[in-house]
Formats: structure tokens, sequence, C-alpha cells
């Protein structure tokens, strides 16, 4: 196909969608079209510029692809994606959008995976052409992959609107379209904005929340998937039948985003029940530092003429706080709700590493400790948690209350065993929980996107 | 119960001022000195929990009855000379333990570091089982990730001493007998 690249100018000497003028450049340095030049001796001189966009605009008919971006960008350091990016571009300043009903464009994004398209959508809207790609991208109608497309089209739009003018309407479409998406390109597109946003813990505790939601709303459509209602918690008990676990109270703190608030209860209780369940141990939980806990380590262990050094870590990781880290026994867990069960790994493991690094050998919590698994209240309903791996300890959140069945043994045992089991919440319990009126996704870019950066 | 005023309100408020306290603690000032410098509130008629772990935030104003004593280990143990506060440390316990919001603020779990050396444990529990019924006469107002319950049901630092010294875990879990925490001294191992 004959593409041209956009050659208007205005009067200031801009060209193309991005418009950057190039007489404000440095003149020693060169415009990535420059220095794309290719070897074929067409350009290399401002004087020539134009006629080489030209001529590498054909480049169906032979030579290397230019690429006409913001003059004084640096070449992508996001290579391979800087080749998508490139013909992503090259495509978009095609006057012909759409030939023989092909669209180039279409079939260059959907052949990339969520990061990739993510990057080069984002190459492209640094150029200057997210116009252009909004309007290729909203007039793609295939049911089953436009909601893909769109999500990142939404995201890398949106983490370049400034807070104060992102637009109800801008949210609804991108939560819309993320929530049509399987969870694991849904978590992708929503830590790229985490990622743009330079979002904090808090947030990240807003996902956090967001996911253990939507996956108890999931569980009441699918129950078959997702133990729904058949849904049971340890720790079995013996003897006298235990107390049910009722939801707790409804009580957002203030403004507080739902999803933090479930995500914060979350991390709080399960805490609390190894605390419990590890009484006579030093445990620290949620809000303490790694140099904190070196230090106190350093009491513990120095008498026994371990050495342990702060200094190896930087003053960002001796900030980071582990979720429970058992200095006792030197076990620490990370706390997600399931779906995140592979992110929490991730982060034990990196835990295990800066203790380490300090000389401390801190390892992965044994899924067998007492405390790490069992259900719980949590505000309007309960948490049941257990420890899928070492180190980590996964909750799901269910509108429900769990009551204790007894055990069905093969022989008559001495002492009757009990489990948990899921059940509905009264009308009366269900009427103080105030529901979500927006789609989870929806509220959680909303979350993210407002939130504070560095909250 | 009389807690200081110091320690009621939003997260976000009294962690200013606790920051405050402890740059005074830092030099050496008296910890009820300072904690009682705007006065006291009684319980029954201050609405709000009676938090002890977790920190609760929003806008509700509670007793955030764990401060200023992690605040201030925390502060200590990140500054670069953290031995050097060891004298401090021992002053601020000592204090503590001669009114009763201060041995509730040492039995919250978020002060277990206060409770390294062994030789703080007895004193503690003698401290806890003197005020116990003062802490307990509050009734089901104190916060440690669940709302409202009773001190004894929620983790704390009475079960973290206890436990060192012997009792079971498994009665530090089971609900406290009608005598209280007493009863349970028979399971302690003999001093040496």
């Amino acid at each position: 196909m004959g593409g041209e690249f956009d050659q208007r100018q205005d009067a200031g000497g801009r060209r193309g969608p991005g418009g950057a003028s190039s007489s404000s450049l440095d003149p020693g340095k060169r415009t990535l079209t420059e220095q794309l030049v290719p070897a074929n001796g067409a350009g290399g001189t401002d004087s020539g510029a134009v006629a080489v966009q030209h001529s590498y605009a054909s480049s169906g008919s032979g030579g290397s692809v230019a690429v006409q971006r913001k003059p004084g960008d640096a070449p992508s350091s996001k290579q391979p994606e800087g080749g998508h990016v490139d013909r992503l571009i090259q495509l978009l300043a095609a006057p012909t959008a759409v030939i023989a009903g092909r669209d180039d464009v279409y079939t260059l994004l959907s052949s990339l995976n969520i990061p990739d398209l993510l990057a080069v959508m984002e190459g492209g809207a640094d150029c200057g052409y997210l116009p252009q790609l909004h309007a290729r991208v909203i007039s793609w109608k295939n049911p089953f992959t436009v909601a893909r497309l769109l999500s990142a089209l939404y995201a890398v739009e949106l983490v370049r609107v400034p807070q104060a003018a992102i637009a109800t309407g801008q949210l609804k479409a991108a939560g819309t379209a993320l929530d049509l998406l399987p969870q694991d390109q849904q978590i992708q597109i929503v830590e790229y904005v985490l990622h743009h946003r330079g979002a904090g813990v808090s947030v990240t505790e807003v996902f956090e929340g967001a996911l253990a939601m939507r996956e108890g709303k999931d569980a009441t459509r699918d129950p078959q998937v997702h133990g729904g209602d058949a849904a049971t918690a340890g720790p079995t008990t013996s003897g006298a039948s235990p107390a049910p676990v009722e939801p707790g109270p409804w009580v957002p703190p203030g403004e507080q985003p739902i999803p933090l608030y479930i995500g914060n209860e979350a991390h709080k209780g399960i805490a609390a029940s190894y605390v419990a369940a590890h009484g006579g141990d030093v445990v620290r939980t949620n809000a303490s530092p790694v140099g904190s806990m070196l230090t106190t380590l350093k009491r513990m262990l120095g008498a026994a003429g371990e050495k342990i050094d702060k200094s190896a870590l930087s003053d960002d990781e001796l900030g980071l706080m582990p979720d429970i880290t058992n200095l006792t026994r030197l076990h620490l867990y990370e706390i997600k709700p399931l779906a995140a069960a592979a992110a929490a790994a991730a982060k034990a493991a990196t835990y295990v590493g800066l203790f380490a690094k300090a000389g401390v050998a801190v390892a992965l919590g044994p899924t067998t400790e007492p405390g790490v698994e069992g259900g719980i209240p949590a505000p309007g309903g309960v948490y049941i948690f257990s420890s899928p791996q070492p180190g980590v300890i996964c909750y799901q959140y269910r509108r429900g209350k769990l009551v204790p069945v007894p055990v069905l043994e093969p022989e008559p045992a001495k002492e009757r065993r009990w489990k948990f089991e899921l059940r509905p919440m009264t009308p009366q319990q269900r009427a103080v929980v105030t529901t979500l009126t927006v789609g989870g996704m929806l509220l959680m870019i909303a979350m993210i996107l407002l939130a504070p950066v560095g909250a | 119960m009389q807690l200081p005023a110091i320690q009621y309100g939003d997260w976000k408020t009294v962690k200013k001022r606790m920051a405050r306290v402890v740059t005074l603690l830092k030099r050496g000032a008296d910890l009820v000195e300072v904690m009682t410098a705007d006065g006291m509130l009684d319980t029954t008629t201050t609405q709000g929990m009676l938090v002890i772990a977790g920190i609760q935030v929003g806008p509700v104003p509670n007793f955030h009855c764990f401060a200023p004593w992690k605040p201030a280990f925390d502060s200590f143990a990140a500054a670069e000379n953290s031995d050097a506060f060891a004298t401090l440390e021992d002053a601020i316990f000592d204090a503590s333990l001669r009114s009763s919001w201060g041995v509730l603020g040492l039995l919250s779990t978020e002060n277990q570091f206060w409770l390294l050396p062994a030789s703080r444990h007895r004193p503690l529990l003698h401290a806890a089982l003197e005020v116990w019924s003062e802490l307990d006469t509050v009734g089901a107002r104190y916060y440690a990730a669940v709302q409202g319950e009773r001190l004894w049901s929620v983790p704390n630092n009475l079960h973290y001493v206890m436990a060192n010294l012997g009792v079971p875990t498994n009665v530090l879990r089971a609900p406290l007998p009608p005598e209280g925490p007493r009863a349970l001294l028979k399971y302690m191992r003999p001093v040496n």
C-alpha cells in the first residue's frame, strides 16, 4: 500500500500529528527520522528530511522504514516493540486505512500480547498518534478481540489524562471493556495503569481488594468453578462444635474506597489470626518496615553471634513491609487474594532475598503452620484463607457466614471433628452491606487514577 | 477508664501528634508528662474504638492506644545508633507500667518489640493483672482487625508474655475464666 507521512506543517514549522517543532531542536541532535535515514543516501540533512520521509513512507516498495517521531525523541529503549511502534505509526499515517476490508493496524495490534500491545500503543501515543489510533480502534467491531484492544487503548489514554480532567464517560468505557477480559489480562492492564501512576501501597491494596470482591462475585455466579456456597474453610477442630463465623460489621472508614477497605481488613484479620496462633512468637505484621525488623533481629540473634548488616539494603528496601514476618521462627508470608497468588509468591521471594542480603536466613513460611488457614469475619461477609504454597496466604472474600459442620468419619472417632461451610447471609445481614453500583474494574481504575500519586 | 486525649482522634491527626511525642521522647522527655499534657478522656463519655492493633484509618475518631510505643520503637530502630536508645527505652517501659493506659499500650501486639528482653515479661504481667479489671470494664470496644471485641479476645501481649512464661497457646486462645487472667497463672513455669 502506498501510504505517505502526514506532511502538514503549521505556521511554526510543526509537522505531523504531534506537531512538535523541529525548529526548537538542538541542532546537534538528530531526530529519529534523521537517525533512521537509510543507507541509500536519500537523507541526512534537514533540507532533505521531507523528501526522506516521502521516500520511506513508501516502504512497501522496498528499503527501510522511516518513522516520524517527535523531534528530539530518543530512540525507544523498548525494543523489540520499537519495530512494532514504527510500523504502527507508518500505518496510522497512511491516508487509506482499510484496503479490501483489511486493516493492517488491526492485524498488527491483534497479534500482540497485552504488555507488547500496551507498549506499542504507548509508543504511538508518544509520537502524537493517539487520536488516529483511537479513531481506528473504536471503529473495530470484532466481539472476540475488540475488548482487548479497547482496554489497552483506554489504559494508554487514561494514564495521559491529568487527574482533574478524567471524565466519567472515559472511565466507564474503560471499565466496561476491561470487565470483558480474562483476569490475567485485566491484571496486566491494571498493572500498567498502576505503574504509570506511580501508585503506592494503598492503591495496590485497592487492586487486591477489588480482585477479591470480583472473585467473590464470580463465585456467586459460578459456584462450580469457585467453590461458591460449597466452599469450606479450615481449620478442622475437635471436640465441641466451634462457634460459627458470622459476617463482620460493614463500617468502611469515611470515604475509603470499598475495595481498599476489603483488602485492608483482610490483611489485618489474617495477620491477627496468625498472631493469635503464635502467642509466644515475635511476629510483625503489615506496617512494620524491614529496617525495624532487622534491628529487632539484631537484638534477638546478636547474642548468638549472628551478624546482621542493615547497610546492605537501600533506604527503599529498608522501608518495605512484608505482611507477616515471624522473627522467632524466621518465616514470612505475603497475603493476597487467591487470584493474585503468583504475585504473592514473587513478593515473598523478594522479601526473603532482602533478608538474605542483610545476612538473615528468613524462609518462606510453611503451609502447615497454625494460623495460616481458616475463616474469619470480613466486612459484610467472611474471609476464607489458606496457604497454597510456602510463603503465601491467599484469601477469598465471600458474602456469607461460615457454620461448623461435623466431618464424616469412616469410623466412630473419639472426638468429633468439624469443618466450616459457607452459608448465605440472612436478608437482614445482606441489607447492611453496600454493594458496588459500578463494575469492579471500573471502580478499580477510578481508584488508581484518582488516587494521589505515591499514595 | 481514662486515656490520654493525645491518643484520641482520626489516625492522621494522632499520627502527627505522635511524631512530635517521639521527637520529645528521643530528647529524653518523660512519657507520662508528654502523653498527659493535653489531659485525659473518659472512655465512658467518649465514643470510639480502642485500637490496639492494625491501623484504623478514616475520619472517625478512635483511641489509638498502641501509640507512641510503636512509632517510637520504629524511630529508634531506624536510627544509625539504635543501641544508644537502650536507656531511653528502659525509662519509657518503666514509666508505662505506672498507668493503666501505659500498660494497655504495651499490651498492643504492635508493641511486642518492647518485650524482647525476657526481663520485662514478669513486670508487664504483674502490671497487667493489677489493671486488668479496669481494662476489661471498657467491654467490647477493643479493635484489632475485628471491630468491638473484649480485650482478651483480641491478640495482645498478655498472651505473648504468658505464652513465654509457659501458658499453653490453646489455653490462651480459649475464653477467659470468670476469675480473669490470674486463673491462668497456674500454667506458668515456676520462677527459677
